[in-house]
């Protein structure tokens, strides 16, 4: 491979990763924090791809090895590889793959901090107001580690999409992130109560804004607690794709 | 040249057609998401790395790096594992550096790989992710951190007994002339070592991310209760995934069906050796060096997660629910 296609793959590989950053398609690879990191690396390809290209037609053409090496024969990296790198331009240009769906993502019974080993602690109170907005995660992480039960008689808000069960019931979920769409997991609860009828008319992935209240599984089921559902919304497909554990 | 160019226009005329097919078969978004997941995660990290390599390619020629080390090499490999523990990052970022530090493998090279194997793994940013995962069992931080270390050492030394040069392949290019400014020295060097580790993590990412889509997820939920079978596949389960060293932990703490031990060999071996690091130690060393060192990491690194889990977690960690 020429060096002049070398510098043109850095120089486009820096470009996607900063079009994936400005479009806000990042979400759905990796976690938000990681903007000001994407932004910077790619700010660092674009110029060390530019300061080749300008270099190299300063000079009047491209470097050889002959000059710049002072083992030529040593200098046996082959540049064919370097092709690979269209690939994730290609990919992330043209294709830019959807966030993942809710199959994809590895089932936990719970979720992502919930150990086996028991770990209780004074979880802060809930934020003020009738029914508070809570994501998912932490729903699931106070109704199993909070030893102040706050979420007991309380009216909380909740996001997911509609997920149905094998055996008939239906589940709100939302799928975790901690660093990239590997580690993605599921989190799901179980909906009940009055209002729950009416998610389960819904197709599957259609997005929910549930009001109601917790309550924990029966003891000897699985870990899965239920929201007792008074409300139920339809809203639009929220901006992050992903919930995030901190 | 022109290839490239061809290959972009081909691609933009037919980026509708490639949007829809991906969106329509689950497998192939999953994979897509995946495999965009793993690189665009790797890459801050390995611009983070090739800036490290880079510096170290003006500023610490392997002659000066031999001279700060210690004179004796098994004290060298213990002074780089500890060193490790400097460069906050995940194991993508680590590979550009070591190779660096490397050179051409004389008195630097044990050290040089002492410090690739264990800056993923014990750097501050690792160890306080692992604490944070698994608050009930503060004790999972010490053993992470004394058998990666273990790992590392074991690695360094076996290399200074056993290692052989020609296994080395690739070569990284001469720092150049001498007349060179010291930004040119850097950009040439960050510029070499993101293209040749980048396009490596590009098959790894790529087999990460198929393998996500072929493995079906009840498998290690079925076997991993059994404690030896729990091992070799939480330790291979860690290969295959290729999971960012930082994220790793709390992925361990959510398999709450596997006993500690076996979740401690997948906090080992993961930073240690996965499929992605097997492609960029094989693109920037070479084939012969990756076909040995990657095996022999694996063996000794799940070793010594045992070893150490047996010692600090006790026996009772290999039951369910220890």
């Amino acid at each position: 491979m020429s060096r002049e296609t070398e510098n043109a793959i850095l120089l486009l590989v820096g470009l996607s990763v900063a079009m994936i950053a400005v479009s806000g398609a990042f979400t759905r690879y990796v976690k938000p924090g990681l903007l000001p990191w994407l932004v910077a690396s790619a700010a660092l390809l674009i110029v060390l791809a530019l300061w080749a290209i300008v270099g190299d037609i300063r000079r009047g053409g491209p470097r050889t090895g002959d000059e710049t090496c002072e083992h030529p024969a040593g200098h046996s990296h082959r540049g064919g590889i370097v092709w690979l790198l269209t690939v994730p331009v290609l990919v992330l240009i043209f294709v830019t793959p959807p966030a993942l769906r809710p199959s994809a993502a590895a089932p936990s019974a719970t979720s992502v901090s919930t150990t086996d080993v028991v770990f209780k602690e004074a979880f802060p109170p809930l934020p003020p107001g009738e029914a508070p907005e809570l994501s998912l995660p932490e729903v699931l992480m106070r109704e199993f580690h909070d030893t102040t039960g706050s979420l007991t008689n309380r009216q909380i808000t909740v996001t997911g999409f509609v997920l149905h069960e094998a055996h008939g019931g239906v589940d709100l979920g939302r799928v975790v992130i901690i660093c990239c769409a590997a580690d993605a997991q599921l989190a799901r609860i179980h909906l009940g109560g009055p209002a729950a009828a009416q998610a389960a008319g819904l197709p599957d992935n259609t997005w929910l804004r549930v009001v109601g209240e917790v309550t924990p599984p029966p003891p000897g089921s699985a870990r899965i607690p239920t929201l007792q559902a008074t409300a139920v919304t339809r809203i639009d497909a929220p901006p992050n794709p992903y919930d995030y554990p901190h | 040249m022109e290839v490239l160019v061809g290959i972009l226009l081909a691609c933009a005329f037919s980026a509708t057609m490639l949007r829809k097919a991906v969106f329509d078969s689950a497998a192939l978004s999953t994979a897509g998401t995946v495999f965009c997941g793993v690189f665009v995660q790797a890459v801050p990290f390995l611009a983070l790395g090739v800036v490290v390599s880079g510096l170290i390619a003006v500023f610490v020629p392997p002659e000066r790096l031999a001279r700060w080390l210690p004179r004796r090499p098994a004290v060298a490999v213990l002074a780089a594992g500890l060193g490790g523990a400097a460069l906050p990052g995940c194991e993508c970022g680590s590979v550009p550096v070591a190779r660096r530090l490397f050179g051409d493998g004389g008195a630097t090279g044990a050290a040089a790989l002492t410090f690739m194997l264990a800056a993923p793994a014990i750097n501050p940013v690792v160890l306080v992710a692992t604490a944070v995962a698994f608050p009930g069992a503060p004790r999972m931080v010490l053993a992470r951190l004394a058998a990666s270390l273990l790992t590392a050492v074991i690695m360094g030394w076996a290399w200074a007994r056993w290692g052989r040069p020609e296994w080395i392949t690739r070569r990284l290019p001469a720092p150049g002339v001498r007349n060179q400014s010291r930004w040119a020295i850097f950009a040439e060097a960050a510029r070499h070592d993101f293209l040749q580790a980048a396009s490596y993590l590009v098959v790894g990412a790529a087999a990460a991310a198929m393998l996500h889509v072929v493995v079906p997820q009840w498998v290690f939920a079925r076997l991993a209760a059994h404690l030896i079978l729990g091992v070799a596949l939480m330790a291979a389960l860690a290969v295959v995934l290729a999971l960012c060293s930082e994220a790793d932990a709390f992925v361990a703490a959510s398999m709450t069906m596997v006993p500690l031990l076996p979740r401690l060999v997948f906090l080992v071996v993961g930073p240690a050796v996965d499929v992605k690091l097997f492609a960029m130690q094989a693109g920037l060393f070479g084939r012969k060096f990756a076909a040995r060192f990657a095996p022999g990491t694996l063996l000794v690194a799940t070793a010594s997660a045992c070893a150490i889990g047996l010692l600090v977690l006790g026996s009772g960690s290999s039951g369910v629910g220890g």
